[in-house]
């Protein structure tokens, strides 16, 4: 379990063994950002991407959207719970939840210890360092006793469930919202559907600071549930209509509980936040967001300022479009404040007189 | 003395207790003025450290700067000694300072802890480290941080007490939950971190220091011994703590803190680990 792990030392090296990644340099967690930033599950052609931008993750970002601008779009069947295989579940909220809680890939374990490489003491980094042996099927338990891997999405009930019987604000039900990459968002109020998509693709710095400023005002923050797995992607058989999975997906998602008023009593409001990739700080910021949003929290929190924000695209667009010349736009403001100056300098003695 | 001679004195990889020495003075010295203010909170110079920000960054560097050769340590987080966080903390402790480690809260001559205060009461010569993520208690009605270190200068806690009063007259009482502001030596407005109300109750005129730390935000407050410590409420109307659904299923405990693993189960346990323990097996 998660919460007590007295007797599972083995599962945590495990896990941290797991979040290490690949000993090539295989940039894995870079390249499920930018995946999930472009909103396309593509990661052969995201780490080219990311070779021909130099490293550089918005424009790495800007050439797989470009890329997929054009590519025709399918409409997907929603993924099934069973068709959700998971490797990771948490619950900060509870410790004993129904499916159970499995560390699976824990970045949050590994050593912040800088390794240096000719220096192997620096490796035995004070006991946080990754440790016992790798197991082969990539599943991995904190309770020492399970035997099975951890379940597919259908063996593990929604952990915010668990406060139905509270007052909790509850979203009007809806049908999906308009893909993002299809429709535009700039006519505002969007479809709860649409602002999910669209944190589903926000850039991770945007995403994480808006989190952090929404946490201000919020009393406490609890992450119900944060799951990442494989999902099994699957769209209508052209001829004959039935589901054909099609491809294999990671995904992260997260629920967080923060406190809101529901009908002027204390209750909660459960944020949702999903991402392709594993990217856990991603999911938890968007779920964050999409509570602070439902709650009404507004200010910097507005659906506007959210969704402006988020998009790194334009953000970064906006900034870097200052090297463009400016010369006869440029010359239109020098000349209005020359003449505005001049004629405050006519105004001085007037203003002087009285 | 050459240069050489100085490198060779620090040829080990690692200071003790991880912090350098200019690191250790400084929070030393930020916890020496921080006792001098009951409850205020003190500005340090906080270092990145290798447990994520907001998972104990600030209690870490107040326990590795007060460390010592004989010192026994306790690590907990939400009262228990095996939780993942608290064992990673544990681990860099011992193995940097070369200390003794335990679980028995009676054991441990520093207690760094994450949410709770030991259960099992404390003697003068133990130090409680708390792990604290918020220390400005106006925060939520206060959003200006310099607006509220001015109110905190004038003794202002005017909005703080308009928010209680805000909750008690439309929910019947403080929504907050766990961090319920507390009124230190009867002046200082304070975080007590998110401490259970339970946990609230217990902080008035202790015979130990309690030092809360927070890294991220980069605040040390300090309690010192014997230091009055008043949750803040209307004299009519006191702080309640949390009640659970029945007693401990292992220590039947019905005065302790406890909470239910699967909510809904009926399955209520003791929070703090040792302190139940204790119970069963004395």
């Amino acid at each position: 379990m998660y919460a007590t792990l007295i007797a599972s030392a083995r599962a945590v090296d495990a896990s941290r063994r797991l979040a290490g990644g690949a000993p090539d340099g295989s940039l894995g967690a870079l390249v499920d950002q930018v995946c999930a930033e472009a909103g396309v599950w593509a990661p052969g052609v995201a780490r080219s991407a990311i070779d021909q931008a130099n490293g550089d993750v918005h424009r790495a970002v800007t050439l797989l959207r470009v890329w997929a601008a054009t590519l025709p779009v399918l409409e997907s069947v929603p993924v099934a719970d069973e068709d959700r295989r998971l490797h990771r579940r948490i619950s900060s909220a509870f410790a004993d939840v129904p499916g159970g809680q499995w560390l699976g890939a824990a970045p949050q374990l590994l050593s912040r210890l800088l390794k240096w490489p000719d220096d192997p003491s620096s490796v035995a980094a004070a006991g946080m360092e990754p440790g016992g042996e790798p197991t082969a099927d990539g599943a991995f338990v904190a309770s020492a006793t399970a035997a099975a891997g951890p379940p597919t999405g259908a063996g593990a009930p929604r952990v915010a469930d668990l406060v139905d019987h509270l007052p909790v604000l509850r979203p009007t039900p809806e049908p999906d919202g308009p893909d993002p990459v299809l429709e535009p968002l700039t006519t505002q109020p969007i479809s709860r559907g649409a602002r999910l998509a669209a944190l589903a693709r926000g850039e991770t710095g945007a995403l994480v600071t808006l989190a952090n400023l929404g946490h201000a005002g919020q009393r406490e923050e609890v992450l119900a549930e944060a799951t990442t797995a494989t999902a099994t992607i699957r769209v209508g058989h052209p001829r004959t209509g039935r589901p054909v999975a099609v491809a294999e997906v990671d995904i992260s998602q997260a629920e967080t509980i923060a406190d809101t008023e529901v009908d002027g009593r204390p209750g909660f409001v459960i944020g949702f936040g999903a991402t392709i990739g594993r990217g856990e700080r991603r999911a938890i910021a968007a779920s964050i967001l999409d509570g602070a949003m439902q709650a009404g929290v507004g200010g910097v929190l507005s659906e506007s300022t959210v969704m402006a924000a988020i998009d790194g695209l334009a953000t970064g667009g906006f900034v870097e479009h200052l090297c463009l010349p400016h010369y006869a736009s440029f010359a239109s403001y020098v000349g209005q404040v020359a003449d505005g100056s001049d004629r405050s300098a006519n105004e001085e003695p007037a203003d002087d007189g009285r | 003395m050459t240069v050489a001679d100085l490198a060779r004195a620090h040829a080990q990889t690692m200071p003790y207790a991880y912090l350098d020495e200019r690191s250790k003075r400084e929070v030393r010295r930020a916890m020496l003025k921080a006792l001098a203010l009951p409850g205020r909170q003190v500005p340090f110079a906080s270092r990145e450290m290798p447990v994520a920000r907001g998972w104990g960054s600030g209690g870490l560097q107040v326990t590795l700067s007060m460390v010592g050769p004989g010192d026994v340590v306790k690590v907990i987080d939400q009262g228990d000694d095996g939780s993942l966080n608290a064992s990673s903390m544990r681990d860099l402790i011992a193995q940097t300072a070369a200390v003794e480690t335990t679980t028995r809260t009676r054991e441990a001559s520093i207690i760094q802890s994450r949410h709770r205060i030991p259960e099992i009461p404390l003697r003068a010569d133990q130090l409680l480290v708390l792990q604290m993520p918020h220390p400005e208690p106006l925060r939520r009605v206060v959003p200006d941080p310099a607006r509220a270190a001015a109110m905190h200068a004038e003794g202002d806690a005017t909005p703080a007490w308009v928010e209680l009063y805000d909750d008690t007259v439309r929910h019947g009482g403080s929504t907050g939950g766990a961090d319920h502001p507390i009124l230190v030596d009867g002046v200082s407005l304070a975080s007590p971190s998110p401490v259970p109300r339970f946990d609230v109750l217990t902080l008035d005129r202790r015979p130990h220091p309690v030092i809360l730390g927070a890294g991220r935000l980069a605040r040390i407050t300090a309690l010192p011994p014997w230091t009055s410590v008043q949750p803040l409420a209307f004299a009519d109307r006191p702080l309640r703590t949390e009640s659970a659904g029945g007693p401990c299923e292992r220590c039947d405990s019905a005065e302790s803190y406890r909470v239910e693993g699967n909510p809904g189960s009926g399955r209520w346990r003791c929070s703090d680990v040792d302190a139940c323990t204790d119970r069963r097996t004395t």
